[in-house]
Parts: C-alpha cells; sequence; structure tokens
C-alpha cells in the first residue's frame, strides 16, 4: 500500500501542500506565540535578573515633597526607611533566600541630580553589592570598613570624564573613585550613578547606621514571589514591590496579554492550524469518497482504507511538522527584533536613577523552548493522523454502492 | 452442495417511497453468462449492487455457495476479494494510478509481494491485450483501453463470478462488440460465471441466459 500512498501523495501535490501548509502554520503559531509569551516573562525578569533578585521592597512614604525641597543630600521623593531589624524580618519570611538592605539617595546639586547607591560590599550575591562584584570594568570596589572611596557608573563616569583615581565630590564630601562598573539592562533596579560604602551614605543623607530604604529579596522558588511579598507586608506593614508581574504591568496590555496570555493564544494558534488542516484533510478525503468507495468494492477492509489515510495523515503532519517547527523558528526570530519593553525608566525612577544614564534599546529576549518545539512537533502529527483517520472512518461508513456514485 | 454460485431469494429493495426492487428471486450457475435485461430505472443496478453486496436489502436472502452472504461491510470486503471481480459502466479507475497500478488495487490487502503483485497485474494486462500501456494512466487511454484496464481489474483476484453493470454503455458499438468479445474469450479461458447488466439486446443476446426486469419485478 505504500506505493499506493505515495502516488496518491504525488499526484495530489496541491490538496497535500494545503494541508502541510495548515499543519505547519499551527505549529508555527504555536511555537512563535509561545516565544513572544516568554519572550515578555524574560523582559520582565529582566532588569530583576542581573542582581539576583525576585523582588525589591521600599516602603512608600507620605511625606510631603514640599519638604524635601533645595540643594544638597537626601533621599528619593516618597521614600520611607527600613531599619535593621525590619530587614532582618524579611529575611525570616518563609520562602526568603537573602535579603539585603540598601540605600538609594539623591544629590541635588547646581546643575545635574546625581543618584548614589549605599552598599554593604559584604553583600556580594544580591542587589548592587552584585554589581560592585560582577560588573566591575575598571579599578576595583571598596571593601568592608572602607571610607573614602566611590564606584562609578561608566556612563556616569564618561559623561564627566570621571577616571579611577581621581575624586567625585557628593554633597560636601570628597571621595576616591575606585572602580568603574557596566551597569546592564539586567540590573536596572540597581543602578545608580555613583557606589558609596553603605555608612557614608547614610551618613550623607542624615540616617543612623540602621537605616536603609530599599531591600533586595532573593526567593527560593520564583513561584512564591507573592506569597512571600504578602508575608513582608505582614510583618513590616505596607510595602511597595518590583517583582516580575509588576514590571508586566508596566510593560503595558500587549506585554500583559503577551506574557500572561501567551499559552492560550499558542493553544489558539496550534488549534486553529489543526482546525485548518482537519479542514484540508476532510477535503482530501472527500475528493476520494468515490475511490474509497472503489476500495471497498474491490476487497478492501475499512481499516485498510483507514490505513492509508492514517499513513498519509501522518506524513503530512510529519511534513507539515518539520515546515512549521521551521516557520515557527523564523517567527520567534523576527520577533526577537520587536524592541523590549523599556522598563528602564520604571525600575530606575524608583531608583531615582539620573537621565544621563542612556536606555539601552534592545530586542525582546526571545527564547524557544525544546518543550513548545515537542508540543508543536505532537500536535501536528496526532492532529494530522488523527483527521485523516477520522475522516477517512467517516467516509467508510457509505456503503460502496453510495460511494461510487458520489460527486 | 448448490452449483449456484451466487443465489437470491424475495429480494426488496427501495429508496425512501421509490421501490426499486420488489421481490425478486435470481440464481447464478458457475461459468454461465447472465444477462439481467431491463430499461433504465427498472431496477437492474441496484440488483447487481445488492448481488455484489455494495449495498444492503432491505428483506430477502442473498447467498454464495449456500452460504448466506455475511452482514459486516469488512466480511462483504473479503467476500468480494476472493469471490466476485466488478466492472462498472464509468470504469471507477482512479486517475493518479497508471494501469498496472489500477489493475493492482484489489490485491494489496493480499499478503504477497510487490513483485507477485506487479507481475499478476501484468499478466492481467496482457489478457486484455494492454500489456504495452502498462505505465499509462486513464487519462492517456481511450475509453475502450480503459474498460479493459477494468476488467484486468475485476479478473486480478481470479474470481468465480464478474458483475459488469452497462460495461458497454459507454463506449462506442464497435469497441462495445470488442469489450463483449474479449469478455466471452476470458469466461472460456478462466472459466468465471458473468452477470452483465444492460439495456442493450444485441449485448443480451450474447448472454446463456436472460433475466427481465421491470419496475422492479422480474417478468417473463
Amino acid at each position: 500500500m505504500n506505493h499506493y500512498i505515495r502516488s496518491q501523495l504525488r499526484h495530489r501535490r496541491r490538496r497535500a501542500a494545503a494541508v502541510i501548509a495548515a499543519v505547519a502554520l499551527g505549529a508555527a503559531l504555536l511555537i512563535a506565540l509561545t516565544s513572544l509569551g516568554s519572550g515578555f516573562r524574560e523582559a520582565a525578569r529582566a532588569p530583576l535578573a542581573g542582581i539576583a533578585a525576585d523582588l525589591v521592597v521600599t516602603r512608600p512614604d507620605s511625606a510631603a515633597p514640599s519638604q524635601q525641597t533645595g540643594r544638597g543630600v537626601r533621599q528619593p521623593f516618597g521614600l520611607g526607611t527600613f531599619d535593621s531589624g525590619e530587614v532582618g524580618q524579611m529575611s525570616a519570611v518563609p520562602g526568603v533566600d537573602t535579603a539585603v538592605g540598601t540605600l538609594q539617595i539623591w544629590d541635588f546639586g547646581p546643575r545635574s541630580t546625581v543618584t548614589i547607591a549605599g552598599v554593604d560590599p559584604a553583600q556580594q550575591t544580591v542587589g548592587p553589592g552584585r554589581i560592585l562584584h560582577h560588573n566591575l570594568i575598571a579599578g576595583r570596589s571598596f571593601h568592608s570598613g572602607e571610607s573614602g572611596v566611590a564606584v562609578l557608573d561608566r556612563h556616569y563616569a564618561a559623561f564627566y570624564d570621571s577616571k579611577v583615581g581621581q575624586r567625585v565630590t557628593v554633597g560636601q564630601r570628597t571621595f576616591e573613585v575606585v572602580g568603574v562598573v557596566e551597569v546592564k539592562d539586567s540590573a536596572q533596579t540597581a543602578a545608580s550613578n555613583i557606589y558609596l560604602p553603605l555608612g557614608e551614605a547614610q551618613q550623607l543623607a542624615g540616617l543612623a547606621e540602621t537605616q536603609v530604604n530599599q531591600v533586595h529579596v532573593q526567593v527560593g522558588n520564583s513561584a512564591d514571589t507573592e506569597a512571600v511579598t504578602a508575608g513582608i507586608t505582614e510583618r513590616v506593614g505596607p510595602v511597595s514591590a518590583i517583582t516580575p508581574d509588576s514590571l508586566v504591568q508596566i510593560m503595558g496590555a500587549v506585554g500583559r496579554i503577551s506574557a500572561r496570555f501567551s499559552t492560550i493564544a499558542a493553544i489558539i494558534g496550534g488549534l486553529g492550524g489543526l482546525i485548518l488542516s482537519w479542514t484540508a484533510l476532510r477535503g482530501l478525503v472527500s475528493e476520494r469518497t468515490r475511490e474509497i468507495g472503489l476500495l471497498m468494492a474491490v476487497g478492501w477492509r475499512r481499516s485498510h482504507v483507514v490505513g492509508v489515510f492514517r499513513t498519509e495523515g501522518l506524513i503530512l503532519g510529519l511534513a507539515g511538522a518539520v515546515v512549521g517547527i521551521a516557520l515557527g523558528v523564523v517567527l520567534a526570530w523576527l520577533l526577537s527584533f520587536i524592541p523590549a519593553p523599556d522598563l528602564g525608566a520604571a525600575t530606575t525612577s524608583m531608583a531615582g536613577h539620573d537621565s544621563t544614564t542612556p536606555a539601552a534599546g534592545t530586542g525582546l529576549p526571545v527564547s524557544i523552548s525544546l518543550t513548545a518545539v515537542a508540543a508543536a512537533a505532537l500536535v501536528a502529527l496526532v492532529g494530522a493522523t488523527t483527521a485523516g483517520m477520522v475522516a477517512a472512518h467517516a467516509a467508510t461508513r457509505l456503503k460502496p454502492a453510495r460511494s461510487l456514485v458520489a460527486l | 452442495m448448490s452449483s449456484d454460485i451466487l443465489k437470491a431469494e424475495g429480494i426488496r429493495k427501495s429508496f425512501g417511497k421509490v421501490t426499486a426492487l420488489a421481490g425478486v428471486d435470481l440464481a447464478i450457475r458457475a461459468g454461465e453468462f447472465l444477462a439481467i435485461v431491463g430499461r433504465s430505472g427498472s431496477g437492474k443496478s441496484t440488483l447487481l449492487n445488492l448481488l455484489a453486496g455494495l449495498d444492503a436489502p432491505d428483506s430477502g436472502r442473498i447467498s454464495s455457495q449456500g452460504r448466506v452472504l455475511p452482514t459486516g461491510e469488512d466480511e462483504l470486503a473479503d467476500w468480494r476479494r476472493e469471490h466476485v471481480g466488478l466492472v462498472f459502466q464509468a470504469f471507477h479507475l482512479i486517475p493518479t494510478l497508471s494501469a498496472l497500478e489500477n489493475v493492482a488495487i484489489p490485491l494489496y490487502p493480499r499478503r504477497m509481494s510487490d513483485t507477485a503483485r506487479r507481475e499478476r497485474a501484468g499478466n492481467c494486462l496482457e489478457l486484455v491485450g494492454l500489456s504495452h500501456r502498462t505505465g499509462h494512466r486513464p487519462g492517456q487511454l481511450s475509453g475502450g483501453e480503459q474498460q479493459r484496464v477494468a476488467i484486468a481489474r475485476a479478473l486480478v483476484g481470479d474470481p468465480s463470478l464478474v458483475l459488469a453493470d452497462e460495461p458497454t454503455g459507454n463506449l462506442d458499438t464497435t469497441t462495445g462488440q470488442e469489450i463483449l468479445d474479449m469478455f466471452e474469450r476470458l469466461r472460456h479461458e478462466t472459466g468465471f460465471a458473468l452477470v452483465v447488466v444492460t439495456h442493450d439486446e444485441k449485448v443480451a443476446a450474447a448472454a446463456d441466459r436472460q433475466i427481465r426486469l421491470q419496475d422492479g419485478v422480474e417478468v417473463a
């Protein structure tokens, strides 16, 4: 029967091509839409990924901005403080691996506003300390207990032509530049112009050495982020938390839809392709109703006929899967040229980042998962095979005498 | 054991309110040439379909060599594959297949090698004088050649009974006569019984025996 099947596929190229195209479309949509969703999710995770944090916790401060006007060093508007005891309480929330406190401050100078991060250099795994440890491009970081030293952001250093060994002024004090870091997109939430030892930043802001205004939290299982946020709120009172989910909200409608409903969209896309392939395969079977009647008239059992269409469906499904996967990969690649949502403004405004640091324009971090490819192949193969079988099964229920006179 | 290779008793068949067959009795003996004659709408093609098991009667009994025909579609297919060859007025060749492949179609469900299948199909094409046309598709053949391919397909399973529905109906007189002569030659060579449904009196005249149908009943 293989010869018969080969012959049929060879001579019914248009119909076969229609089935392959339909199957391929479904598989490609499944892969591309899944990749698009994962791209948006990755884009949402990116600002936190570089600092190994799952959420950044701040305390909203109801103090009126009018009380914080004028030049000098002060905390960002609307940001309250946590004391070290509260940071400890956050560490104790079930599901939290690490909680690291930092201090974000602003220096309102005569010509510009500079953002400063007070960092505990002992905390190198999570938060801005990770930037100082991993993102150095010149000089060194500072050590625990060291004072009078600063690390600059690359863009800030370039803008003000500052180099290692030179001095930088913050408030009324000067600091020796000991290093320069390059903050990648994946660490934007913790980006600042200048990094100082935490104790010195606290002194500049007139805070006690136990006070911070930003806590970077690493969660054991990212699925627990929401529960951890609730746990923190329960222990220390109302907080504001930046999480991948909150960043998705910042992305806007398309991002929300893509990230949240990509799986559903992919399934709908796959189903659409299945329906198309089902219709095309039904057409393939339908135009051969007389042939099916003839085959049964000359002694083919129903199972023989169904077997032929099952094999044809399998072959067409396989071809459709191969074409669809290739098409899906190309589509996903094209989607990677979509500009990633600019979360820099949202994340750095929270951190008080200065506009002297330009936002890097990058594409959506689209990645193709093997699971999506396998699912697409499975849906294509099983869908086409089943469609062929079901359509043939229905056609063989007709008496051969009726099939032979079918139009 | 009965010498009738196929026997129909009290066959009735209606399509909605139209009665196609209203109680027909018929016996086909081994090796004979039987013509079922009647005008259009007399029920002769319906009777042939029922005899071949391509459709089911509303009532009555059809038996083959003393055994009632099975009712299951697969069992009927098995019976046709082993015992019956069918020839249609419209040839019913598969347009995408070559003459040889069309002839081999009934052999696909059989357990035999592709070589044996092709050899058997080639022999049958030779029997009908088309050994030079094995690779041609139906669209490349004349009406007479297509019907000869259909006859070869009917004979490829070595049947004891060939049922032909207006086998010369789509052919000119000369070609129709050639087909009829071929049937006769092959019947004598291989010994199958031949039942031909026709409205052509010349075809009917060539048969050993005739049954005339009118309005679904046999008439004298």
